[in-house]
């Protein structure tokens, strides 16, 4: 990525201007971050703070009052609340698939309904998780069926 | 959660009463003399005990609902607790309005468990079109790639809907149907339901998965045992012929699937190599 500053005195605040050949993800994640929309998550392990780079989360979920997030290369208990995470996360990546649950649709390995109607999701890694009936249409409208 | 109750319930009694008071006003409390009698002769105690019986179905039928809302519990303990909780209230609304008669209760419980279980078949089903139009966005492999010998497993769903239809209709249609004019038993079902019933199924499960010879047999199968009610309306060879039927439907949705897939192939290919959407 080519970076140029042009210093302009008689301007009076800062103005970015993004040239890309097309709108894609990274794109929009550069411009998040340069309008300063996505503070980073941060993510608590042992005492120690990590930043958490979105894409690389598998799935947010509630354990012992508090929100997990696990990653691939561990499990970082994190501040906001799941529903503050909802809000906050981008909805056609992020998707609430049960009470206490949210993950990345871009980590889903496998989805799978049984017999008895229990419809389990597989997340990069092997991580298994099961999918509420109530949060189907959710999961639909954020895919845009 | 707790005001979610009581709003269900102040909600669904509503509902019952409005369900009820036609009822109670449309059919005189002599019909059910039991009730009648219980209430010490009087048909205006027994028409408000018929009320608070609809009052009661509506309002339990409406917050047992709430047991899909559990934050824990599959789908298959949910079910089992709302089935238990409907049935076991609309038994308790049969025995108090038709006349404390346990054979009422028993038919009851026979046709709603049946009405049950079809309409838990047809979620399930429903639930797989949702989860395989998921699967297809998010680019997943197709969820049972080895197809199980004569496809039993993934025409389970058709096998047991077919089977609840053909077992479950019979006896939930017989009380509403003419003494002297049988049209439901001698018409209605071997004529134009029992035919439908076993093509839409055939024609659905070849759609879904192609050629299977199960819901087929499925028909016939559980056409059998209508022969034993009385009056005898049936005869052995309608089985046939509503396998036939099956399998005629089963044949149309294989070859539907199959000119599907080759009118869609182009297309998929297209987007495999582009990265796109399938339109």
């Amino acid at each position: 990525m080519e970076v140029n500053v042009r210093l302009e005195p008689e301007r009076t605040g800062i103005e970015v201007v993004i040239y890309a050949p097309a709108r894609t993800e990274e794109v929009d994640a550069l411009a998040a971050r340069l309008s300063g929309d996505a503070e980073p998550l941060w993510g608590f392990c042992g005492g120690e703070a990590v930043p958490l780079e979105t894409d690389g989360i598998l799935r947010f979920y509630g354990e012992e009052k508090a929100v997990r997030a696990q990653t691939e290369s561990g499990v970082y208990t994190v501040r906001p609340r799941l529903y503050e995470l909802e809000r906050r996360l981008p909805p056609e990546q992020f998707v609430r698939i049960s009470y206490s649950e949210i993950v990345n649709l871009r980590r889903v390995t496998g989805l799978d309904l049984s017999l008895t109607g229990t419809i389990r999701m597989t997340l990069t890694g092997g991580t298994v998780c099961y999918v509420s009936r109530r949060y189907v249409k959710k999961i639909k409208e954020a895919l845009g069926l | 959660m707790r005001r979610e109750l009581f709003k269900r319930l102040g909600f669904g009694a509503l509902c019952g009463l409005a369900g009820m008071a036609p009822l109670t006003v449309l059919f005189p409390y002599t019909e059910y003399s039991a009730l009648t009698a219980a209430c010490g002769g009087s048909a205006v105690w027994a028409g408000l005990a018929r009320l608070l019986a609809g009052a009661v179905w509506g309002a339990v039928v409406c917050a047992g609902a709430l047991v899909w809302h559990r934050p824990r519990g599959t789908f298959f303990t949910s079910s089992l607790w709302n089935y238990f909780l409907d049935c076991g209230i609309f038994v308790l609304w049969v025995w108090v309005c038709f006349g404390f008669e346990k054979s009422m209760c028993l038919a009851a419980w026979v046709v709603f468990t049946g009405l049950y279980f079809i309409g838990w078949v047809v979620r399930w089903l429903t639930c797989r079109e949702d989860v395989d139009a998921i699967r297809r966005r998010l680019g997943l492999e197709p969820s049972s790639p080895a197809p199980s010998p004569f496809r039993w497993r993934e025409s389970l769903p058709y096998l047991l809907l077919t089977a609840a239809l053909f077992l479950g209709l019979p006896p939930v249609l017989a009380p509403f149907d003419d003494t002297c004019m049988p049209f439901l038993t001698f018409l209605f079902l071997p004529y134009a339901v029992f035919p439908f019933i076993a093509a839409v199924t055939g024609f659905g499960a070849g759609v879904r998965h192609g050629f299977c010879p199960l819901p087929a047999l499925a028909a016939g199968a559980a056409f059998l045992p209508n022969l034993l009610y009385e009056p005898k309306a049936y005869f052995w060879f309608q089985g046939v012929i509503y396998a036939l039927l099956s399998l005629a439907g089963n044949l149309l949705g294989a070859a539907r699937r199959h000119w599907r897939e080759e009118k869609l192939r182009p297309a998929y290919e297209a987007a495999e190599t582009d990265g796109t959407d399938v339109p």
